[in-house]
């Protein structure tokens, strides 16, 4: 009781909002702020220290092993980082939502059976679904969000589920059904408005470990295929050099840092205001 | 003319006790019956029975079911798709829950007109403008921008009977429309529901256990008790003389201006026993200051005692 009454201490909110802001920024304008051709080679200024000059290129972050800006590369991969959670976001979101909605409007043999699958999914380590997808489908930067999607909308589907159950009995959907709106009518019209607050701070929080999966699947090969730029393939070749050249793992590793870092401070925060609301 | 609503012998079981027992009902055209009792004596499950809204596992049925000509069946909800709006409407209890807060006022009244009546956006909100101001709602085109939480219990009421409304039905069931209403607003309603009825000729299912609000709006009441319809009479005639000891004991518990000062509120002894519960004989018996042995071993029928007014009770002569 104690414990709920105290407020819980949480990192401050100001920090991490321009944060955001900026890797957001930085993906959108990733041509005009990259200073040079992520994918041009420069094999005689392979693996330079950052800011060191090499065949009148001028390396901030250093280069990697073929001689490629670290710096541009970094910039265009934050493009693909949340060019893929932001739609694998969507994706799982729109999945999750809609089965959770029906699951609970529906009830009975539907609901039963869309919840046993829920469970099913969210039992499987996602790492090694994800793994096993990819084996299937080949790696790519589609695929990858396909393989986020069809993973990670039981969560949605559980929240959607259980928000869905206690709007359904407020008198308002009584009537709305009453009146003559059809299902979809009901979902859309009546039940999505009502529990948009709890699914969005889901998929905030959803959003942090959508960078990390990509960046892993990434890591791991399966993901975005080379030469196109992604923090986790970055790492990966990184983690070869990384006695000789400690810039080219670290420097994405802390753009994964401080971005779902920021992303998970707010959606925390986010969190704790519709819980607040309400009540 | 034949009834615009009948209902013969209504059941209703939850678990297997019936919780609405044999209830046959009839209402005509522009009149307001009060469906009158305790809480859980079965009368709000015997509005939700008619309109199909029993839930499945209840197992609703009657004998016979007719609504406007048309046959209806509490176990069958999708016999009423067409009737709904255009045939029966209803408002519940909690005025500020059964508006979507996420909509606008205008929004939802606008749904409910155009569910039924498709028509283009403009001429529905002229008809939503109309009918908001109709039932008093001062402003109605600011009223409709905004969103529930912005309106008052009482203001929230009114929309509902708007909605309930604007599709001109011939029937409105209301189940305790005023009971989450503070007194004056409580008597703002009943009067907007009594004029509506006269001026569109909408007959009503008033259900209630408020006894004054029957004096003021009803024209015929049921007094229902454990599951059954104990009597049945015009109300000035019910309030006249009473033939069953329960509605003479409810109409004591009113309390009155001009009685005694400083005595203790008359209250009827126990509680409506849970249907598991119920004796056999007349379920009123233990409760009842006239109960003879006859009333514990036999269920008194349900008989006209006088033109027009019904009881269930072996001693309704007795009954002052």
């Amino acid at each position: 009781m104690i414990a709920r009454t105290l407020p819980r201490p949480r990192p401050a909110l100001w920090p991490f909002i321009p944060i955001l802001a900026g890797f957001v920024l930085v993906a959108v304008f990733a041509p005009l702020i990259a200073p040079h051709d992520p994918d041009a080679q420069n094999l005689l200024g392979r693996l330079k220290a950052p800011g060191t000059t090499a065949r009148d290129t001028f390396y901030l972050l250093g280069s990697d092993e073929l001689g490629r800006d670290l710096l541009s590369r970094i910039v265009h991969g934050a493009r693909i980082s949340l060019a893929v959670a932001i739609a694998s976001v969507v994706a799982s979101g729109i999945i999750g939502t809609a089965l959770g909605m029906v699951a609970a409007l529906r009830g009975g043999w539907t609901g039963t059976i869309i919840m046993r699958v829920v469970d099913i999914v969210l039992s499987i380590p996602p790492i090694l679904l994800a793994i096993i997808t990819v084996a299937v489908l080949g790696p790519g930067i589609v695929n990858v969000v396909v393989v986020l999607a069809l993973t990670r909308w039981p969560r949605y589907a559980r929240v959607a589920y259980g928000q869905t159950l206690s709007v359904v009995t407020m008198p308002y959907l009584r009537i709305a059904r009453f009146t003559g709106a059809g299902p979809v009518r009901l979902l859309w019209r009546h039940v999505l408005p009502n529990i948009i607050g709890p699914i969005i701070v889901v998929a905030t929080l959803e959003f942090g470990l959508m960078v990390l999966f990509e960046a892993g699947l990434s890591f791991l090969g399966l993901g975005v295929q080379p030469p196109t730029p992604s923090w986790g393939s970055i790492l990966s070749t990184g983690r070869n050099y990384v006695s000789t050249a400690w810039w080219i793992a670290t420097f994405p590793g802390l753009c994964l840092f401080l971005l779902v870092l920021s992303v998970n401070v707010i959606g925390d925060t986010l969190r704790d205001r519709v819980d607040r609301g309400s009540d | 003319m034949s009834p615009l609503l009948a209902i013969e012998d209504l059941t209703v079981e939850i678990r297997g006790a019936p919780v609405v027992d044999g209830v046959s009902l009839s209402i005509a055209a522009g009149e307001t019956l009060a469906l009158v009792g305790e809480s859980g004596c079965g009368k709000s499950m015997t509005a939700m029975a008619i309109l199909g809204l029993a839930p499945e596992a209840a197992a609703p049925r009657a004998a016979r079911a007719t609504l406007d000509g048309h046959a209806i069946d509490p176990a069958r909800p999708d016999r009423m798709d067409g009737l709904r709006g255009r045939v029966v409407s209803t408002i519940f209890q909690e005025p500020v829950l059964s508006l979507d807060p996420t909509m606008r006022i205008g929004a939802q009244v606008m749904e409910a007109l155009r569910l039924h009546d498709p028509m283009p956006r403009a001429a529905a909100a002229e008809r939503v403008a109309a009918m908001l101001a109709d039932v008093g709602i001062p402003d109605p085109r600011l009223r409709m921008r905004q969103y529930p939480h912005e309106l008052s219990g009482g203001m929230c009421q009114r929309v509902m009977i708007a909605m309930a409304l604007i599709t001109r039905p011939r029937l409105l069931i209301a189940d305790e429309p005023t009971t989450a209403l503070d007194v004056t607003t409580q008597a703002q309603i009943l009067d907007l529901i009594a004029r509506l009825r006269d001026e569109t000729g909408t007959a009503v299912l008033l259900i209630t256990h408020d006894m004054g609000v029957v004096a003021e709006v009803a024209d015929r009441v049921a007094v229902m008790y454990a599951g059954r319809i104990v009597e049945q009479a015009p109300a000035a005639t019910l309030f006249a003389r009473q033939r069953h000891p329960y509605t003479a004991l409810l109409l004591r518990t009113i309390p009155r201006l001009d009685g005694p000062r400083k005595t203790a509120l008359p209250a009827i002894p126990g509680a409506v026993p849970a249907p598991a519960d119920w004796p056999q004989g007349c379920r009123f018996a233990p409760r009842c200051p006239l109960a003879i042995d006859t009333c514990r071993a036999e269920s008194p029928p349900f008989a006209e005692v006088a033109p027009g007014h019904a009881a269930a009770c072996w001693r309704s002569e007795e009954v002052t």
